[in-house]
């Protein structure tokens, strides 16, 4: 029997949910692959054919959210009369929406980046393609309506972003304020800095000047560096000292 | 524009620090110059309002209940603060959208038939958006987030400054007063009932009190049939014709 894309993408989902539940419950550590599998209804090695270990589960569970946030950025019929930031404030909004129902899962996945390092930074990029992709977009918009400037970096921003987001997920995750209000407020007043730095013209003032110390001061420094003689003025000792005791 | 919110006591103090300096070089400079006090009024009122409303919501709600207490200030001021009533930036959409979501349960576009994202009016703690729901035409209160929170560190900014003007008198049930009006004005679930009360008793020709959809409303989130003219404007209306 030939098993289509959605019903895979479905079994996926499905097997995700079960996972997220049972790590919820259990914690990541006791919740076996076996009851996973038991749970979403399906048969040990099919499970293993989706996630080959429980680490790729958590990967898998990001890049889907991201999918789902993405997905219901484009049911916004006239985001694009959103300003930049406003939409990447929706962007990080919906996710941490999504996130909301299993925060206590979230939390778990935190704790295991930032404190007890079960979980590696660097694999937690490998999930974040499909966020980077949006946020270059949003950007390429913005400059295209030239509604801003090209940035300075403009290749890098996108990563960056993604770091200020795993800034607001670590802050969500600590917050404890009546509605997460406080998250809400850090995420506004902090796209409210970035909006002005890349309305003002900031960046690239800032790599102009950087480029000005570069040109005249360090390049200088290196080409001294470079054009040192290899040549020494004192007598060197013969090596055959050692040799002969 | 940046819309935050400033709620911090030191980052509120501050945007207060900078309007009082403003003011003071305005005071400056007409002593030095011995310029017209008329126009002096009006520039003062102008730091005035554009400092409330860099602090939105609660500091605008006191400016308006000295207002209200006070009609001896100068006209200058008494005309800038009352622009306050209707015009407070705005929050973005992005903001609209999550504070909908979180009370509501359902983003707007799926909580309405329609929903517009820029508001049409400003309260001075909320703002209010055109929507439609069943063919009926809505009139959606939005509060802007952490309103609550910053009464309190208003409230003590306030006191503060109320003490060293009041000069040993006691000045506590004053604050008391206005805060518990605060508190009062943030409970939009409370402002439903206040609605339907008016709506049941009043009868009066050519006012309309909104009727309120409950099961649609939170503590932050109010709906209403909307239609109406802002009281200024309906006194107007009243009087041309």
């Amino acid at each position: 029997m030939k098993i289509t894309q959605s019903a895979k993408e479905k079994t996926k989902i499905k097997i995700l949910q079960s996972a997220v539940d049972l790590i919820i419950e259990k914690g990541f550590d006791n919740a076996s692959m076996r009851e996973m599998a038991k749970n979403a209804g399906v048969s040990n090695p099919t499970i293993y054919n989706y996630f080959p270990s429980k680490e790729k589960l958590l990967y898998a569970y990001i890049e889907q959210k991201h999918k789902e946030a993405v997905a219901s950025l484009q049911e916004i019929e006239d985001f694009h009369t959103y300003t930049l930031r406003e939409q990447l404030q929706t962007l990080i909004e919906t996710e941490l929406e999504l996130y909301l129902e299993d925060r206590e899962f979230i939390v778990q996945i935190a704790d295991m980046v930032f404190h007890s390092s079960g979980l590696k930074m660097g694999q937690l990029y490998a999930t974040n393609a499909l966020f980077i992709e949006t946020v270059d977009e949003m950007l390429s918009i913005a400059i295209d309506a030239e509604e801003i400037a090209e940035p300075p970096f403009r290749d890098h921003l996108p990563k960056l972003f993604w770091d200020y987001y795993i800034m607001v997920v670590a802050y969500w995750v600590k917050d404890d304020s009546e509605m997460f209000e406080n998250t809400t407020q850090f995420i506004d007043h902090s796209l409210g800095l970035t909006e002005s730095i890349l309305h003002s013209d900031m960046l690239n003032k800032a790599s102009e000047l950087g480029m000005f110390f570069f040109k005249t001061h360090m390049l200088s420094s290196l080409q001294n560096f470079a054009t040192k003689k290899s040549s020494f003025d004192k007598i060197k000792r013969k090596l055959g000292d050692v040799l002969n005791g | 524009m940046d819309n935050a919110l400033p709620t911090g006591k030191l980052s509120r103090g501050k945007v207060v620090g900078k309007a009082l300096l403003k003011i003071g070089a305005k005071k400056t400079k007409r002593l030095l110059t011995g310029g017209n006090k008329e126009e002096n009024h009006e520039e003062i009122a102008d730091i005035i309002f554009d400092a409330l409303g860099e602090l939105k919501g609660v500091s605008v709600k006191i400016a308006q209940q000295v207002a209200l207490g006070m009609p001896f200030l100068p006209p200058a001021y008494l005309e800038k603060i009352s622009k306050s009533f209707n015009a407070i930036p705005s929050i973005n959409k992005a903001l609209v959208r999550k504070i909908v979501k979180t009370e509501l349960g359902l983003y707007p576009q799926d909580a309405f038939d329609t929903f517009e994202m820029t508001a049409f009016a400003a309260a001075s703690l909320g703002q209010v958006h055109l929507a439609t729901f069943d063919g009926e035409l809505l009139a959606v209160k939005v509060q802007y987030p952490g309103i609550k929170k910053s009464i309190e560190s208003d409230m003590s900014l306030i006191h503060f400054g109320l003490k060293r003007f009041a000069k040993g008198q006691n000045v506590d049930h004053i604050i008391g007063e206005i805060e518990e009006r605060l508190y009062e004005e943030v409970d939009y679930v409370l402002e439903a009932k206040n609605c339907d009360f008016f709506r049941e008793n009043l009868q009066i020709e050519n006012i309309v009190i909104p009727e309120v959809y409950h099961d649609l409303s939170s503590e932050k989130v109010l709906k209403a049939y909307t239609q109406t003219l802002t009281l200024e404007t309906f006194c107007l209306c009243e009087v041309a014709s």
